[in-house]
């Protein structure tokens, strides 16, 4: 999706019940909502494995989007952890990673994830 | 990038002030010319994009958001030339700092058409002055050109780049907020309801985003994590933003918004790891449905670790099979039976496999394992996890029936509940793992976790450090321990049993004892004897207390969150402190024995009739026609029992009673006709006849040594005016005596043998004068004939003075009876100098537990004669522990008992009329009267004690604990464990 129809898209969760949140961007829909896709384009695998909420009204100027890196992202709801998402992958306990796998490809993965949205 | 903060308008602004202002050919000659090329189609939209509203339609952004990326690529590469002047000015970065990402932008716009500008500044003034005069007060001060402010732009967008391509760390660093970002809000809003409030502020957002510009969130997020209970974060740059945007949503309270400090930010989205990571045999708790409460095991988790297999004690209702909803009552949990079931309902019952191996039987939609529990797929967030603290007969279900339980499971149990071992300096402790496994050794020193311990090993004798975690703590049998955690937390008691693989313990509780089972971890050695939790709250142990309308109950077991109740039918109830109301007094309550006598509180009665027939106590609450009685026997309820008033009489009343209805019912009894002022007046002159107007001397206290009138007379208490201060002054009862006393006190302390007493005449020049201090009217009245007391010859009038425990006290009361023996010695002699009565009072010292101490021989019950009939706690304060058996008038010391004669021990070995046949050390047999021997009051556990008093005299028993005026026993021929005063115990030494 463009950078300019994301920053002008609000997707809302049409219940409040049922959240389940994107792995690849923290986004949280509903999960009737997740028969559509991301809407950040990211992996379309959800979970409802999550912790907090964050409303974004402005991802480019917000310094909770910032640090929770989803600048530029849709504005919307979302999570401020998902479990078994890379975005929080450096965040997870120790005991958890053996799970996880290779620990480095996790934590490769979120630096691509930063580029990505720079280059974008 | 779209938005517009107001920040950077302003910042904007002010260059186009500068450049307007003071050198507008400086500013054409430093704008590169490249950069308005490539603003060749956008700049006009743009400018006026942001201008203007602020925001606009989507063509618009798109203009400008190229523009700036454009920008932000050739900041790099077309200006290192102008870097080095950057370098002067710190105040250029920290600009640059706020300019952000945009700073590409911002160049953008000065670039563009300036005229434009130069207009706009007039009318920018005006809104965003401030953020002009700022700049320009700082840029005079620097003295710089305007173009190097911009060039700050330019580098702070290339420091951002840089960031970005040097990878995650630095990029991190870029992510900590700064005083540039919009700030953060704390907004507390209804607990519990932080994600609805969030999704409304959303939703707010969304209808607000479509409608009225000037309507627009200028907010830029809100967020709560768990930690935030109660408080919403709002992330704007200004709190009016906050009041304009979510003023009055609902369940957020924007009025008491406060500002998070800039350090703190980062925490306030961070989300902490509490929860411990859930690991199957992990032991949990339900939070819901028919099992909530109950303990369950995790057996193991799935989806992520969101769902759990457990298995749990089933509840399963037989019985009803769906119907009867409304009035369901949670089943008894018991482990399922599958040949039960088969039976009554055949091929109900179906097997498949389980995916951990096995099989489960599949019954009605639930699976069960083959020992019986109902294995259970929940939600994670059902489960409560921490604090799960099982208790021992719980865990001790799971693990009877639960055979497939892992053996190897290390550290069993305890393992799973985290349960740290509070060691203390000088505990014994055993090392469990690595090298030094099994050793012992007593904990010298605790740091923390790290313990360190002094190995009981001749070849180790330094001290070693442990983590706590390798160390057991070491509890035998027989030894006094505190429980320091738990449901049992505080008490003391005897350790029993150990349990030494599953380190539980059985204790001996002294505060209700009965047998306990807590954990080797939660205890500590301890010599202290702990009386028990009597206070919670404003509530305390025998206060009566509201439970729902018109409900009164006494509580007679004070728990660590409530306590145990008693109603008017004698159940006991369980009562949270919360559910407790307000506290009755029955102070002014009274209500009629059987006899009609009024009692009130504080009363003595026995108990006549129905299921406490022949039980006696102290009314410590009176309900309508419900007494609540006292007895320190009943150690079940404290102490606490229930009758009707009519099933009662009043203590003393009995034969008077009799007498006074056949013969004198011509005087009625005023108290009858008039019950509380009557009686109370009634008391007073009784009393006051006694001691009203006495020259005393006041004996104890604050006030001893004084000498004074009695003015008045309370209930406990004597209004006493000194000789030597124009005083009055309160003093208890028991702390006067009559100039008369002392003065025969004194003379029998100069006696040379207090013990021959009985020999001296004086004694018996005293006795008229007990009659006339000692004696209270009422004993003249009512049991004037003394035959409530078991032991005296019935018709000498100063027995009763002498006795006032005995008669306060109840026949049939064995245990709690304050040993009248003792109370009865002084005066033996004048009465019955043959009597069987007195076999051990020479031995036991008459003053110790009655006298306090403060005077001669038998004073204490002397003088407490006149404070008995009006309060009739005396037995309380003059019988602490006593538990005397004896009733029987056993006489004398029984065989193989431990004595001393003149300072030397020896042992009874045979008794004569002539007296007892001791045996010495030396072998030596020597026939001593009663009267020169000393028992010997054993304390020490383990050693072997005789009884000698009783109905148990004669059997023996071991020590268990000891506490200074009881001796906890267990006899030898039946175990069974008994408590017992130390006077009524003797050491045994076997022949």
């Amino acid at each position: 999706m463009d950078v300019k129809v994301k920053a002008e898209t609000i997707v809302l969760p049409t219940s409040e019940r049922q959240l389940r949140a994107c792995l690849g961007c923290r986004l949280l829909k509903s999960s009737s909502q997740w028969r559509e896709p991301c809407e950040n384009g990211c992996s379309e695998e959800n979970t409802s494995n999550f912790k907090g909420m964050v409303c974004f009204m402005d991802t480019s100027d917000s310094w909770v989007a910032r640090w929770q890196r989803s600048e530029g992202k849709v504005r919307g709801v979302y999570a401020v952890k998902v479990y078994g998402s890379a975005l929080d992958a450096q965040a997870r306990p120790e005991d958890r990673r053996e799970d996880m796998g290779d620990e480095e490809k996790d934590e490769e993965f979120v630096d691509d994830v930063d580029e990505d949205y720079v280059d974008r | 990038f779209s938005r517009i903060p107001r920040l950077r308008v302003g910042v904007r602004r002010t260059r186009n002030m500068y450049s307007g202002d003071e050198d507008d050919s400086n500013m054409q000659e430093e704008v590169p010319e490249d950069d308005e090329n490539d603003y060749d189609g956008g700049e006009e939209k743009g400018g006026e994009d942001e201008d203007g509203e602020g925001e606009g339609d989507g063509e618009g952004y798109e203009n400008e958001d190229d523009a700036g990326d454009v920008d932000e690529d050739e900041g790099e590469e077309t200006r290192p030339s102008k870097r080095p002047k950057l370098d002067r000015s710190h105040f250029f970065e920290n600009e640059a700092e706020v300019s952000g990402d945009e700073g590409g932008e911002d160049e953008e716009d000065i670039d563009e058409g300036e005229d434009e500008y130069d207009q706009e500044f007039v009318d920018s003034r005006n809104d965003d002055g401030v953020f002009a005069a700022e700049a320009g007060v700082h840029h005079a001060f620097q003295g710089e050109q305007l173009s190097k402010e911009e060039l700050g732009y330019v580098q702070s967008l290339e420091q951002r780049q840089e960031a970005y391509q040097t990878g995650a760390h630095e990029a991190k660093d870029k992510r900590i907020p700064g005083m540039e970002d919009p700030k953060l809000f704390l907004v507390p809003c209804k607990i519990g309801k932080e994600m609805e409030v969030c999704l409304r502020i959303m939703k707010r957002f969304a209808v607000r985003e479509r409608g009225r510009a000037d309507k627009r969130f200028l907010i830029k997020s809100a967020f709560t994590t768990p930690a935030s209970k109660g408080y919403v974060y709002i992330e704007a740059y200004k709190s009016d933003h906050i009041q304009m945007s979510l003023q009055k949503l609902e369940g957020l309270k924007v009025w008491k918004s406060s500002i998070v400090p800039l350090d703190q930010m980062v925490a306030a989205l961070t989300i902490k790891e509490t929860v411990h990571m859930l690991r199957p045999k992990q032991w949990v708790r339900m939070k819901q449905g028919v099992y909530k409460g109950d303990l369950a095991q995790i057996l193991s988790l799935e989806d992520q670790d969101t769902k759990a297999t457990v298995r749990v004690i089933p509840r399963i209702d037989f019985a009803a099979k769906g119907q009867n909803r409304g009035r369901r009552r949670k089943p008894q949990a018991a482990l399922f039976n599958k040949q039960e079931v088969e039976q009554v309902d055949p091929g109900s019952t179906d097997r498949k496999p389980d995916l951990r191996g096995g099989f489960l039987t599949v019954w009605r939609n639930s699976k069960f394992d083959d020992a019986g529990f109902l294995i259970k797929t929940v939600r994670v967030s059902t489960l409560q996890v921490d604090a799960v603290n099982p208790r021992v007969e719980e865990w001790e279900r799971f693990r009877s029936k639960g055979d497939d339980m892992d053996p190897d499971q290390e550290g069993g149990f305890i393992s799973f509940t985290k349960k740290k071992t509070d060691f203390r300096k000088g505990d014994r402790c055993k090392v469990v793992s690595g090298d030094l496994m099994n050793i012992t050794g007593r904990v010298t020193k605790v740091v923390g976790d790290t313990i360190t311990v002094y190995p009981e090993l001749e070849i180790l004798n330094e001290p070693l450090d442990f983590n706590v975690d390798e160390l057991k703590k070491i509890i035998n049998e027989g030894d006094h321990v505190k429980i320091i955690s738990g449901k049992h937390k505080n008490e003391t008691g005897l350790v029993l049993a150990v349990d030494e693989e599953e380190d539980i313990l059985t204790v001996f509780s002294d505060v209700s004892s009965v047998g306990i089972k807590v954990y080797a971890s939660n205890v500590v050695e301890a010599a202290e004897v702990s009386a028990g939790r009597d206070t919670l709250g404003n509530y305390r142990l025998h206060d009566m207390v509201m439970l729902g309308p018109g409900n009164f109950v006494v509580i007679v077991k004070v728990e660590n969150n409530g306590f145990k109740v008693m109603d008017t039918s004698g159940k006991i109830h369980s009562a949270r402190l919360q559910d407790v109301g307000k506290k009755r007094f029955s102070r002014n309550s009274v209500a009629y024995d059987s006899q009609q006598n009024q009692v009130t509180v504080k009363d003595s009665v026995n108990v006549i009739e129905g299921e406490h027939q022949g039980k006696k106590g102290e009314i410590k609450h009176i309900l309508k026609f419900y007494l609540f009685l006292y007895n320190r026997r009943l150690t079940s309820t404290s102490g606490i029992f229930v009758v009707q008033a009519r099933m009662t009489l009043l203590v003393g009343q009995r034969l008077r009673r009799h007498n006074e209805m056949h013969d004198q019912f011509a005087a009625p009894r005023p108290r009858m006709q008039r019950p509380r002022m009557v009686s109370r007046r009634q008391r007073n002159s009784n009393l006051g006849e006694a001691m009203f107007q006495e020259r005393v001397i006041i004996v104890r206290g604050r006030h001893k040594g004084f000498t004074g009138i009695v003015k008045d007379v309370m209930e406990t208490t004597y209004q006493v005016e000194l000789d030597a201060k124009p005083d009055r002054v309160t003093v208890r009862k028991d702390w006067v005596k009559s100039r008369e006393e002392v003065e025969q006190s004194r003379q029998r302390r100069q006696e040379v043998n207090p013990y021959l007493g009985r020999e001296t005449p004086l004694i018996g020049s005293q006795t008229p004068r007990r009659d006339d201090g000692g004696r209270t009217p009422i004993h003249d009245s009512s049991i004037q004939d003394g035959s409530m007391t078991p032991g005296p010859v019935p018709s000498t009038p100063s027995s009763d003075a002498f006795n006032p425990a005995a008669y306060a006290d109840d026949d049939n009361n064995e245990i709690y009876t304050p040993a009248p023996e003792d109370a009865q010695t002084p005066r033996t002699p004048l009465t019955a100098p043959g009597t069987t009565t007195t076999p051990y009072t020479p031995q036991t010292n008459p003053l110790s537990p009655y006298t306090g101490g403060d005077g001669g021989l038998g004073e204490a019950p002397f003088t407490a004669g006149p404070a008995t009939p009006v309060t009739p706690t005396p037995n309380t304060p003059y019988t602490p522990g006593v538990q005397d058996e004896d009733e029987q008038g056993d006489g004398g010391i029984p065989n193989d008992v431990a004595v001393i004669y003149n300072g030397q021990r020896g042992v009874v070995r045979g008794g004569s009329s002539s007296g007892y046949e001791v045996e010495f050390q030396s072998g030596e047999r020597r026939t001593v009267t009663e009267s020169k021997l000393q028992l010997i009051r054993p304390s020490k556990n383990g050693l072997q004690v005789k009884i000698i008093k009783g109905r148990r005299r004669g059997q023996i028993g071991k020590i268990l604990s000891s506490s200074e005026e009881s001796r906890v026993i267990q006899l030898l021929d039946d175990h069974e464990m008994l408590v017992f005063e130390a006077a009524a115990l003797a050491e045994y030494v076997p022949a």
